[in-house]
């Protein structure tokens, strides 16, 4: 009879500091919103700065300045000796891509597009697990079917501010690397009541792809047809061909998103 | 109830995600004032040089012809968007912008949003100029007035009455492209053959297959930035 007390005390003594555990948190998190979203720049900077030295390797890169304009272009010019059908307007153009792709899996969790578009590491990145444990809570919630519309969010506008390219490696390890630097805007709404959820993130977008390659113009990123009968896809969206039902493979030649870095700072 | 404190307990994990997306991401109203209002306008004195570096350069090139393709691509985009068909819009924006401009019009449909109000343009300016060696770009600011309203069941965006807001255009081309004799994408022509532009679904124009809007021949418009509505 005393065994089973103490044992019945205990578990309310384990739920007990579950709550007080749980509550600190809840406590904590609100810190977090008072001082980021507050209206001290100071302290906002001040809590930037803290994250930014204690992220992992991988996760975060600081504000700063973009390497110079003569270096990048300099850069550039270097790849299209060696691959004359780079074009850098042509190439920031398609990463927009990648920024819609982002978008709909993190404020609607459809990652469909931004699965066909990125590298098996991309995965395996902070940024990445985030946005796949995101989506995987979601399609919990929906019974696992993959596309399904998220009712409950919605993105009503996706944009992007001065992008730029803020370095070129050709041949590490293999790869031609591109970084770029830029601003994404999401504008969206969740329910119920539609709030709107606006947000704007900077990121440094690496793109890779096998050194030596060259780049087809009409597929950047993601091919525009079939690879099958060259019927065209009509969204990026698409599964399969519009024309001939063959499945849209998710790797494919092209450079690929392979790691995103949040940017810290003012 | 019982659950809650575990259901809380399993998000600590996440804690140095949240932490750092939240240190990285504008939201709410500071979203608003930093990410989404736009740019300011540089010096006019300096636009005014970069505007005639860029004549100088390119004999062809016509300020009053180019606003008015951006004015023409505007009415374009608008239609486009009330139509929910993001076809019609194909041929005047970049080939990126489009491609994302399908997944939005998806999402809105999925979600039953429409755009709804009619505006036009009363005013345009160049805010900005810029040339390297890679690309020129131009930001063109339209003065819109009329109404807009984007609505699912309740207003998400916009409101009911006129009213007046800016727009920031923004088109690009590479640094060695020139104004074609036909005018170009943005006076609906084909900047490589001078066809009436017919872009097909791959983005090629239909008569000469040449891929005409990556902005490596020709203006196009590659951005389209609203200040916060």
């Amino acid at each position: 009879m005393v065994i089973a007390k103490d044992i019945i005390v205990g578990i309310l003594g384990l739920y007990a500091l579950a709550w007080a555990v749980a509550l600190a948190f809840m406590v904590f998190l609100a810190l977090v919103l008072v001082v980021s979203r507050g209206r001290s720049d100071a302290v906002r900077g001040a809590f930037r700065r803290a994250v930014a030295a204690g992220a992992p390797e991988g996760a975060v890169h600081r504000a700063g300045r973009v390497g110079s304009p003569a270096d990048t272009a300099g850069a550039i010019s270097g790849l299209q000796s060696v691959d004359p059908g780079f074009d850098v307007t042509a190439f920031l153009d398609s990463a927009r891509i990648a920024v819609g792709a982002y978008a709909m899996a993190h404020a609607a969790q459809d990652d469909r597009l931004l699965r066909r578009i990125t590298t098996s590491s991309y995965w395996q990145t902070p940024n990445g697990k985030a946005v796949a444990a995101a989506v995987a809570e979601w399609r919990r919630y929906a019974g696992d079917r993959p596309g399904v519309t998220n009712h409950g969010r919605m993105v009503l506008d996706i944009s992007w501010r001065q992008p730029e390219v803020k370095n070129v490696a050709l041949g590490d390890q293999g790869m031609d690397r591109i970084t770029v630097r830029l601003a994404s805007v999401i504008a969206g709404a969740a329910g119920p009541g539609w709030q709107r959820t606006d947000e704007v993130t900077r990121f440094d977008w690496d793109f890779v792809r096998p050194a030596g390659q060259g780049t087809d113009p009409g597929a950047v990123l993601l091919p525009r047809t079939c690879a099958d009968c060259g019927g065209p896809y009509r969204s990026d969206l698409d599964d399969a061909c519009p024309y001939c039902h063959a499945a849209r493979p998710d790797t494919q030649a092209g450079w690929r998103l392979d790691r995103m870095y949040l940017v810290v700072g003012p | 109830m019982l659950k809650l404190p575990f259901m809380i307990l399993r998000v600590i994990p996440h804690v140095g995600g949240i932490l750092r997306g939240e240190a990285a991401t504008d939201s709410g109203a500071r979203a608003r004032s930093s990410g989404e209002e736009l740019t300011p306008a540089d010096d006019q004195a300096v636009v005014a040089s970069a505007l005639a570096t860029l004549k100088s350069r390119d004999g062809g090139f016509d300020l009053t012809a180019t606003t008015r393709g951006v004015v023409r691509a505007r009415e374009v985009v608008d239609l486009a968007r009330q139509a929910g068909d993001a076809s019609a819009a194909r041929q005047v924006m970049s080939d990126g912008l489009w491609r994302v401009f399908v997944l939005l019009l998806a999402e809105r449909a999925a979600h039953g949003v429409r755009r709804q109000g009619t505006s036009v343009v009363v005013g345009a300016e160049v805010v900005a100029a810029t040339r390297d060696r890679l690309a020129e770009q131009l930001r063109i600011r339209l003065a819109c007035r009329g109404e807009r309203r984007e609505v699912t069941g309740v207003v998400l965006r916009g409101q009911y009455g006129q009213q007046r807001w800016d727009e920031d255009w923004i088109i690009r081309r590479s640094a060695d492209a020139t104004t074609p004799a036909s005018g170009g994408v943005l006076s609906g022509r084909c900047p490589q053959c001078g066809a009436a532009l017919r872009i097909e679904a791959d983005g090629s124009c239909a008569y000469c297959r040449a891929l005409v809007l990556a902005g490596g021949r020709d203006w196009v418009v590659w951005s389209i930035e609203e200040a916060p509505w």
